[in-house]
This record gives C-alpha cells, structure tokens and sequence, in this order.
C-alpha cells in the first residue's frame, strides 16, 4: 500500500465520478430538470449533514431544523442588516450552529438522554426556536425576511450570492457543497472519529471501555452535523430568496432532511445520496401526477395530501423489504451473493456444536455456573 | 517500581440497603494471575464495576500503579491502562472483526493505518485471522469471546479484567481460551484479575485465588490452599468437591 492510498479511498473516486457527472448533467437538461437535479443535490447534502449524527453516531435528531433555521437566519440577517456577504455568513451560521450543538449536546448527554427521549428533545428544541424566532424583531417576527432582489441592470453578484443572469450559478454552488460536505463525511468515516461514533452508535458501555469519551464524541457529532446543517440553511434563504420561521424551524424540513438517508441507509457514505436521488425526483413526479393525473384518475386532480400518501406508501415499502436502507440492504445482498451462498450463516450452529454445547452446559451446572 | 500494581482497600458498594461488595481489602501483583470466585450474587462482577469505574464505592479506594483511581470514569481508566472485557460480549455487532479491534487500538494512536495494523497483529495473535473482515455479528460464541479479548487487548492494558470467559464455552473451547489467556499473561506481560465459574479452569490458571462470598472477601491465596479450606470449601465448593481432592 503506497502512502497515497492511505488517503484515497474508494469513496474519493465514487464522489469523483459523481462529481464530473453532475458538473456536465445541466448541459442536457431543461431549466425544470436541472431545478431537479439541484434538488437532488440540496437534499443529498443536508442528508448527509444528519447522517453524521443520526447515522453514524446513532443519535436520531428529529429536529434538524435547528441548526437549517440558525444557518438561514444568520447569513440572512448578517446579508440584510449589514450587507455581509452571505459567504462568510455562512460561515458565521455554521459556527453558531456547532456552538449550538456543544450547548444542547452538553446538557441532553450529561443528563442521559437516550433513544426516543432524544429525538423528542431536538424536536421540542426546534419548535421552541420557531416559535421564539417568530418573536424576534430582529428577525422580522413571524412575517420573515425578503432578500432584496438586486437592481435589473446589477446582474450577477458573486459577493452577494444572488444570480438573475444565470441561476444555474446555484446548481454549481450546491454541487460545491455537496462535494465538501462528502469529503468531510468520508474524511470522517476513515478517521477515530468515525470509528468511534460507530462503537458508540452499537455499544455505549463497551465503547467507554475501551476509552471512548462517549460524551465528548457524542456532542463532536452533534457540532458537525450541526455545522453543515446549517450551511444548507444559508444556501436555502440566497436560492428561494425568503425565510420566515415556519420554513426555517418547521417540522417539514426535520422530516425532510432525515428521510433521505433512513431511505438510502443511515451510517452508511452514500446513503443520503441514494435517498435522493429516489425521493426527490419522486416527490416531483407524485406532484406532478396529482397536479394532471390522466382522465380515468380525475378525481384526485389537485387533491392536497395524495402525492405526500404516495410518498408515506413507498416509505413503509423501503422499511419492509430494504430495513438497512437502499446502500445498506444493497451491500448485504452484493456480499450475499459473491459468497453465493457457499459460506454458511456463521451463527447458526451445526449439530456438532449444539452437541457440545449442551455438554457445556452441563458442565457448568456441575461446576455451579450460572 | 512496587510490586503491587493494584490495591483494592477496603471496598463497599451497596444498592439500597443490599451490601454488594462489604469492606474487601486485597493486593494484585505485577505480572500475576489473580482469580475471582464465589458462588452467584457474591458481588464479583460488582467489584469488577468498581475497579473499572462503572459504579463509585461507597467507602474505601482503588490504588492503580500509585495513582487512586476511586471514582474515576470507566474511559479515563482504560486511558491509565487498565482494561475489562464483559460477561455478556459487547461486539460492535455491524462492524468487522477488525474494525471492532481497532476501536481498541485507536486509544494509543490518532492515525487510521496504525490502528489497522495494530488491530490486525491482536486479531492474529487471539486467533481470528480468518474472520478478520467477517461481521462481528456472524461470530460463533466462542469467537466472540476472542474478540472480546482482543478489543481489550488493542488498548495495550497493563491490567486485564476478564469476566467469566469460559462460560458458555464447550470443554474444548474452553480449554483453547485457557492457553489464549495464560499467553496473553506470559507473552505480552499482562497482569490479570479473572472472574470465572469453570472451576478447573480458574484453579489451573490462577497463581493466587480470591474468594467472595456474600460481599466479603472470604480467603485469597494460592490454588492448593484455596482448595482445602475449610470455610471456602463450605460455602462455595461444596462437600462433593473437597472429597474429590483430598482422595
């Protein structure tokens, strides 16, 4: 093994490919497509930003709208009030979002909170933020705030973020995104980091055993996640061009944000990319349908509440046949099958052993084992 | 350097108004194989938890290589160097073998490809090359049992706890273990407080045996004496047992 190899993993030239595919993709898409394909990446990015915490530590964040709404307020206000270029307010977001996460890392495991009461923590801690955001003046109450639209003949402005010229300057700065937030997540899975988010995620008591600060790791990932988050949130507020509480802080975008990867596979590098690039496109065409459904389904024309049916039905269908997700269910198989069934189920014990086995057993109840 | 590489000085953990462990007092040796026994409840793997940091004692101290480390929380006393595997294996179920081992190794090292390597010598040495990029999870018992030594074995401990690892294992199993565990005192220079049921087991490995019996320390000496004393012999062994070897 060169010493070069030590840092490009498989993963590197995965996301290269991916890369150059998307870089050349809007050549031959309509503007409606690349808007998709957009999408897909926004939503493989803030997927992968949970995955760090729900996936790979295992600490199931229902409530990501935390970190998305501070990114997308600070970057807005800072863009706004004090012409700060969202650029660095990104930056800024990202760093109150993290600081953010050590606070409420710190205090939901020093206090022990674990599984579902985890989960309810994040999401009653972004309803909290949404309905303290719609008080704020500073952040326009509950009316939210407008990006200023640049003068007609301003054009493009890199500074500011803000693109009339050419809109697809947002398809390249979330392919950016993408790309450093998956360098970060690969950097991250190959690093002790990752390893012991995954022995926390399996094992808490065994991995403090063997040295792991469980805590310290624990709110590292939340500060992460947080982090990238909360950039996705700034990129949000420059692309739509308006925020208000119940977008930045909803409930809608905490669900969102953590279908994709549970879909694709939590824990797993590609599983928030696959999660999109399923249900993104999916969500668009249920839209779609319901919007014209052919003439024999003309009753569900424009009937709110059908395509989010469509959407919860191939969910339960994913949970049922593909519990690992889409990446991991998918992995299984592969090895499944170029074992091709020679290499017998290690755990299912041969009559041999069961043999002895219960001559253990019945040692040990001579010797008083218990 | 002191001979004494542990001091357990007089030690209470109670739950409620249950005296777990009640005022135990010993001595654990550099480079010795300790053995811990008693009948079920006897609060053995309590004083486990005790030493490794699980619980705090009530009263009294745990002395680690001169430093007291009462109270101290389970990942800083691994960090000290000293180590304990679980009665119920705990494997990083979806990880690879070798990925579980490197968990392990990583608290002496910050860099990827040295823990790996690390990982890969200890999953050699307790036997597990062949499975090394197997699912933990697809483990036989008896494997799990490896691997659970080698998590520990990975942090580089100068002081193992091993809670009862031969249970649940087949006599020849065990006997495999037995070797592993007298290599892992010989070869890496590793001293070792062992809980065990498989009495055979315990007498042929230990160099000194602790008894306990409803929290207290009721003997600690060599296997022979252990063997023929009166009071352990009734509250432990048995009757059936002290014939067999006085015969």
């Amino acid at each position: 093994m060169t010493s070069l190899n030590r840092y490009i993993t498989r993963d590197h030239w995965i996301l290269l490919a991916l890369t150059i595919v998307f870089i050349f993709l809007p050549l031959g898409l309509t503007s409606f497509q690349t808007k998709l394909a957009l999408l897909i990446l926004y939503w493989a990015y803030l997927g992968n930003s949970w995955n760090i915490m729900g996936g790979y530590a295992g600490q199931f964040s229902f409530g990501h709208a935390m970190f998305f709404g501070i990114g997308a307020y600070t970057s807005t206000v800072l863009l706004v009030d004090y012409n700060v270029s969202p650029w660095i307010g990104m930056l800024i977001g990202a760093g109150f979002a993290a600081v953010f996460g050590v606070l409420i890392g710190y205090l939901f495991f020093q206090f022990g909170l674990k599984g579902h009461f985890f989960a309810l923590g994040t999401f009653a801690l972004a309803e909290m933020l949404r309905l303290i955001s719609g008080e704020m003046e500073i952040l326009n109450t509950t009316i939210g705030i407008i990006i200023p639209p640049l003068p007609r003949e301003a054009g493009d402005s890199w500074w500011r973020m803000q693109f009339q010229d050419t809109p697809l300057n947002y398809y390249y700065i979330i392919l950016g995104l993408f790309v450093v937030g998956m360098l970060i997540t690969i950097w991250m899975a190959n690093s002790k980091l990752g390893y012991y988010l995954l022995a926390i995620r399996e094992d808490e008591d065994a991995a403090a055993a063997l040295g792991v600060n469980i805590t310290r790791y624990k709110i590292a990932s939340v500060a992460l996640s947080g982090a990238l988050a909360a950039v996705g949130g700034s990129f949000y507020v420059q692309e739509s061009g308006f925020i208000e509480p119940a977008i930045a802080f909803g409930t809608a975008i905490s669900i969102e944000i953590l279908l994709r990867p549970i879909i694709g596979g939590t824990g797993t590098i590609w599983g928030p990319m696959a999660g999109a690039l399923l249900l993104t496109p999916l969500a668009e065409f249920t839209r779609e349908f319901v919007r014209t459904p052919p003439a024999f389904l003309s009753f569900i024309e424009g009937r709110a509440g059908i395509d989010v049916m469509f959407f919860g039905l191939l969910i339960i269908i994913v949970v049922i046949f593909m519990p690992d997700g889409i990446v991991g269910s998918g992995v299984k198989l592969w090895k499944r099958l170029r074992s091709g069934g020679k290499e017998k189920p290690a755990h299912k014990p041969t009559d041999e052993t069961i043999g002895s086995r219960t001559q253990a057993v019945r040692e040990e109840a001579k010797t008083g084992g218990d | 350097m002191s001979k004494t590489l542990l001091t357990v000085n007089h030690v209470t953990k109670r739950f409620g108004g249950l005296v777990a462990v009640n005022d135990v007092t010993f001595d654990l040796y550099r480079g010795e194989v300790l053995g811990l026994i008693g009948p079920n409840g006897a609060g053995k793997t309590t004083l486990f938890n005790c030493i490794s940091g699980t619980y705090a004692p009530e009263e009294g101290s745990i002395v680690f290589s001169g430093e007291d480390i009462t109270g101290v929380r389970p990942h800083q006393v691994c960090e000290r160097g000293l180590v304990r595997t679980f009665q119920i294996v705990k494997p990083f179920a979806s990880l690879a073998v070798v990925d579980n081992v490197m968990v392990g190794a990583f608290r002496n090292t910050n860099r990827t490809h040295i823990a790996r390597e690390k990982a890969r010598e200890v999953v050699e040495f307790v036997g597990l090359g062949a499975r090394a990029d197997q699912e933990a999870g697809n483990l036989t018992t008896a494997g799990r049992k490896r691997l659970e030594l080698a998590k520990a074995l990975a942090t580089e401990p100068r002081l193992m706890l091993l809670d009862e690892v031969m249970a649940g294992l087949t006599p020849t199993e065990s006997t495999e273990i037995v070797q592993l565990i007298r290599r892992i005192g010989s070869e890496l220079d590793i001293t070792l407080l062992v809980i065990e049921h498989v009495m055979k087991a315990i007498m042929a490995l230990s160099d000194r045996i602790a008894v306990l019996h409803h929290g207290e320390l009721l003997a600690i000496d060599t296997p022979q004496v252990i063997a023929g004393d009166e009071k352990v012999i009734e509250a432990y062994l048995g009757k059936e047992y002290a014939h067999a070897h006085s015969a």
